[in-house]
């Protein structure tokens, strides 16, 4: 009579938590029993015990019940995970191909341009399919660590508190989710170079192709600012504003990270450049051209990040006064 | 059509959620086991599905509104509920709240509010 039984709770014991799943199905199977007594007597036909189980309803709707309501990345998290998907979805794509046509031009092997752009467009999906795993994994990280986010905030929440208009600590989600979302993608491409030893546009680690050897030190440095900056930049999301601190961590993480791009990017690809097309050297200052983008970059990082210090610290001195 | 009809009954499954809570927390004031306490409500008019029952149980005895106790005496074991001292107490602001919540849904309702 029971094996009908025993394949059912069998079937719910499968969806639900492991620890409690041996009370479930204790609790099931005397529930089951109770019903089968009630409406057919101590010896049920498989027909009826079929009709029992018809009415509990199916194993996994039943495990499910009994799970309650379960997120990979719960309501709170889910805008900002779909602004950095819906920023880095066609961004990395085009990034690749791009990547890949321009290293194409560099390289000093000549290169077959069908497969060139076959091999480019494996290379996007590959890449695209990587970028939307791992920054689901960052916010299904983000989900399970810590406190919950969002619970409290009603209690939490002061309108007289609400942040000005102009406010210097707001956060611009959209601004936000691109830095996240080409964080992801630089920070995964670090991770390969440094896996293959240096700069490469094929993305497959049996065969990486023409590999541009770069400083081991940089790529690790570089790795490190772009981690930093990918949880700063979430903390800052998560927590609605930025402060004089995060924002100065974001702010050397930055100048820090385009002295890394220029040990790991312009300077080894200027020396591959000026070998592949020695006339170019030739006929251009090209040896100075690292240098000075760097220091542009580290200029304008400073500019731009600065005149945001200044009125965060103006802010809390207001704030403080 | 459809569209509608799926959205009353997911209307209708919401409105019974809170509903359901209160009339279980009412009439554990006895011990009662799942399928009794099925047809006690049946038999007062609210008929819930086994697999809407028997997970809320569960979840209110983890949120410390139920009690329970496995009773070995019996040809098998039967697992027995009954409301706890935090789910008396809850009870009686839930049945506050209902109270409070039908007059002025009856007022709605009938129009009283309506201009």
């Amino acid at each position: 009579m029971s094996e009908l039984i025993d394949r059912y709770i069998h079937q719910v014991g499968l969806y639900v938590r492991p620890r409690e799943r041996t009370e479930i199905e204790a609790e099931l199977r005397s529930q089951i029993q109770d019903q089968l007594e009630d409406r057919y007597g101590s010896s049920p036909t498989q027909t009826e015990i079929a009709a029992v189980l018809k009415q509990f309803g199916d194993p996994r709707s039943m495990a499910a019940s009994y799970s309650g309501e379960q997120y990979l990345v719960g309501p709170t998290l889910y805008p900002f995970l779909m602004t950095v998907l819906r920023i880095g979805l066609p961004l990395v794509p085009a990034v690749i191909v791009l990547a890949t046509l321009v290293g194409a031009v560099l390289s000093p092997v000549g290169s077959n341009w069908a497969a060139l752009l076959l091999g480019s467009i494996v290379t996007a999906v590959q890449g695209t399919l990587l970028f939307l795993a791992i920054v689901v994994l960052i916010f299904a990280i983000l989900e399970r660590s810590g406190e919950p986010f969002g619970e409290g905030t009603k209690a939490a929440f002061n309108p007289l508190e609400l942040p000005a208009v102009d406010d210097p600590a707001a956060v611009d989600r959209l601004e936000s989710g691109i830095g996240l979302a080409i964080g992801t993608l630089i920070g995964v491409a670090i991770l390969y170079f440094l896996q293959v030893g240096g700069l490469t546009l094929r993305f497959n680690l049996a065969d990486p192709g023409d590999v541009l050897p770069v400083p081991t030190e940089w790529l690790v440095v570089l790795l490190l600012t772009t981690l930093g900056s990918i949880f700063v930049n979430l903390w800052a999301l998560i927590h609605r504003r930025w402060t004089l601190e995060t924002w100065l961590l974001e702010t050397v993480l930055n100048v820090v990270g385009a002295v890394g791009f220029y040990f790991v990017l312009l300077r080894p690809v200027l020396e591959r450049l000026t070998q592949t097309v020695p006339a170019l050297s030739e006929r251009l200052p090209l040896d100075q051209l690292p240098s000075l983008i760097t220091l542009v970059m580290v200029v304008l990082i400073t500019l731009g990040s600065g005149s945001r210090l200044i009125r965060l610290w103006q802010h809390r001195q207001g704030a403080n006064a | 059509m459809v569209d509608g009809v799926d959205t009353l009954e997911q209307l209708r499954l919401e409105l019974r959620r809170g509903i359901v809570v209160l009339a279980v927390l009412s009439l554990l004031d006895s011990a009662s086991y799942g399928y009794n306490l099925i047809q006690r409500l049946a038999a007062l008019g609210l008929n819930i599905e086994e697999g809407s029952l028997y997970p809320l149980l569960r979840r209110l005895e983890k949120q410390g509104l139920l009690q329970s106790e496995w009773d070995t005496t019996e040809s098998r074991p039967r697992k027995y509920y009954r409301i706890s001292p935090t789910g008396q107490a809850v009870l009686t602001a839930l049945r506050a709240e209902w109270e409070e919540t039908v007059a002025v849904m009856r007022g709605i309702l009938e129009g009283e509010h309506h201009e």
